[in-house]
C-alpha cells in the first residue's frame, strides 16, 4: 500500500494530473481538518484546502522525495491557515455559525443541540488560545504528529513544540474547567 | 519530586513519547498528593473534551471537482514572464547585431573592453605565478561564500515554496 502510494506521488510529481487527483482525494479530509482547527471556520478550511493543493499542484516537482510528500502538505496547509487566520484577525472578522452546515449522526434532536453547545464551547475556548498554541495542539491531538514532525512542519525547535503544547494544555484545562484553578 | 514540579510535568503524564522516569516520578508523587492527583484528572477531562467534541469534517465530491478545476486553470508562478524575457532577450540581440553593422566606433569599443579584460587576465596570471597559494586560498573561500548564497537561497525559496 505504502509502495503503491509513493509510485502515485513519484508520478504526481512529474506532472501527471490524474495522480494528483488521486492524492486529492486521498488527503482532502485531512487538509480540510488541520485547516479547520487552525481556522476554526470550515469555509475557510475548505478554501485553505484547495489553495493547498494548488500551491502543491503548482510546485510538487520541486519536492525532495516522495516519503515527505504529507509533511510537506501539512505543511503549506498550515502556514496558509495562519496567514489567513492573521489576516482574518487584523480585519477583525467574525466566524461564522457553522453548525448548521455540519453532518451528525446523534440519534435526537436534543442530542443534537447538546453536541452543537459542547462543540461550541470547545471552539470558544481553542479561539482564547494563542495562535501558536493552537497550531501545535491540532497537530499533536487531532493529527498525532510527534514532536519532530511538528518542528519540520513549524520550522521551530523541538524544545519550543513541547513547550507550546505545555501551555496550550493547561491554557485549556484553565478555560474548560476554570472552578478547580 | 516536589508539587510545583508535578503540576509542571501533568501535561505530559499520558503522552507516549514523555520520559519513563519522569512518568514513574510522578506517579510516586501522585501516590501521596490529592491536589495533584485532582490537577491531572481536570487535564484529562480537558483533552478527552477536546477530543469528543472537536468537529470533524468532511468534503464531498465537489470539492475534489473545484480543487480539480482550480487546478487545471492554473499556471507555474512567473510563467507570464517567460515570454516577455524572450522577447527581450531578441531585441537585444538584434540591437546588438545592428550597432555592429552600422557604427565603427561600437566596434572599437569592443576592442577596448576587451583589452581591459586581456590586461585584467594578464594580472591574474602574474598572481597565479607569484602567489599560487594566496590564488587557491582566495578561490576557496570564494567558492565556500558562493556556496553558503546558493544555500541560502535554495533554503528561502523552499520555505517561500512552503
Amino acid at each position: 500500500m505504502a509502495e503503491e502510494l509513493s509510485t502515485i506521488i513519484q508520478h504526481a510529481m512529474t506532472g501527471d494530473k490524474p495522480a494528483f487527483t488521486h492524492l486529492v482525494w486521498r488527503y482532502k479530509d485531512h487538509i480540510v481538518n488541520i485547516a479547520f482547527g487552525v481556522m476554526g471556520n470550515p469555509q475557510d478550511a475548505e478554501d485553505i484546502a484547495q489553495e493547498t493543493f494548488l500551491k502543491a499542484y503548482l510546485s510538487i516537482g520541486r519536492l525532495s522525495s516522495a516519503n515527505a510528500f504529507y509533511q510537506w502538505l501539512v505543511r503549506i496547509a498550515v502556514n496558509l491557515s495562519i496567514d489567513k487566520k492573521k489576516a482574518n484577525t487584523l480585519r477583525c472578522a467574525q466566524p461564522l455559525d457553522f453548525f448548521s452546515a455540519l453532518s451528525s449522526s446523534a440519534p435526537s434532536p436534543d442530542d443534537v443541540i447538546e453536541q452543537h453547545e459542547q462543540q461550541r464551547r470547545l471552539l470558544d475556548a481553542l479561539d482564547c488560545l494563542s495562535l501558536d498554541q493552537r497550531t501545535v495542539l491540532i497537530l499533536r491531538e487531532f493529527q498525532e504528529f510527534s514532536y519532530q514532525e511538528i518542528a519540520l512542519i513549524l520550522d521551530i525547535p523541538i524544545g519550543t513544540v513541547r513547550s507550546r503544547i505545555s501551555s496550550a494544555k493547561y491554557r485549556l484545562r484553565e478555560i474548560l474547567a476554570p472552578e478547580r484553578c | 519530586m516536589d508539587c510545583k514540579t508535578c503540576m509542571s510535568s501533568l501535561w505530559e503524564y499520558n503522552d507516549p513519547d514523555s520520559d519513563r522516569d519522569v512518568i514513574r516520578q510522578i506517579d510516586e508523587h501522585l501516590a501521596i498528593c490529592s491536589a495533584c492527583s485532582r490537577e491531572l484528572k481536570a487535564l484529562n477531562d480537558a483533552s478527552i473534551f477536546l477530543k469528543e467534541y472537536m468537529p470533524v469534517l468532511t468534503v464531498d465530491r465537489a470539492f475534489v471537482q473545484a480543487t480539480i478545476h482550480k487546478i487545471s486553470f492554473s499556471k507555474p508562478v512567473g510563467s507570464f514572464l517567460r515570454p516577455i524575457v524572450g522577447v527581450g532577450v531578441v531585441l537585444s540581440l538584434l540591437n546588438l547585431i545592428v550597432l555592429i553593422i552600422i557604427c565603427p566606433t561600437c566596434i572599437s569599443l569592443f576592442f577596448t573592453i576587451g583589452e581591459i579584460l586581456f590586461t585584467f587576465v594578464k594580472l591574474g596570471a602574474v598572481v597565479i605565478q607569484t602567489a599560487p597559494l594566496f590564488q587557491m586560498a582566495f578561490g576557496i573561500v570564494l567558492s565556500a561564500l558562493l556556496f553558503i548564497v546558493l544555500v541560502s537561497i535554495r533554503q528561502l525559496s523552499l520555505r517561500r515554496i512552503a
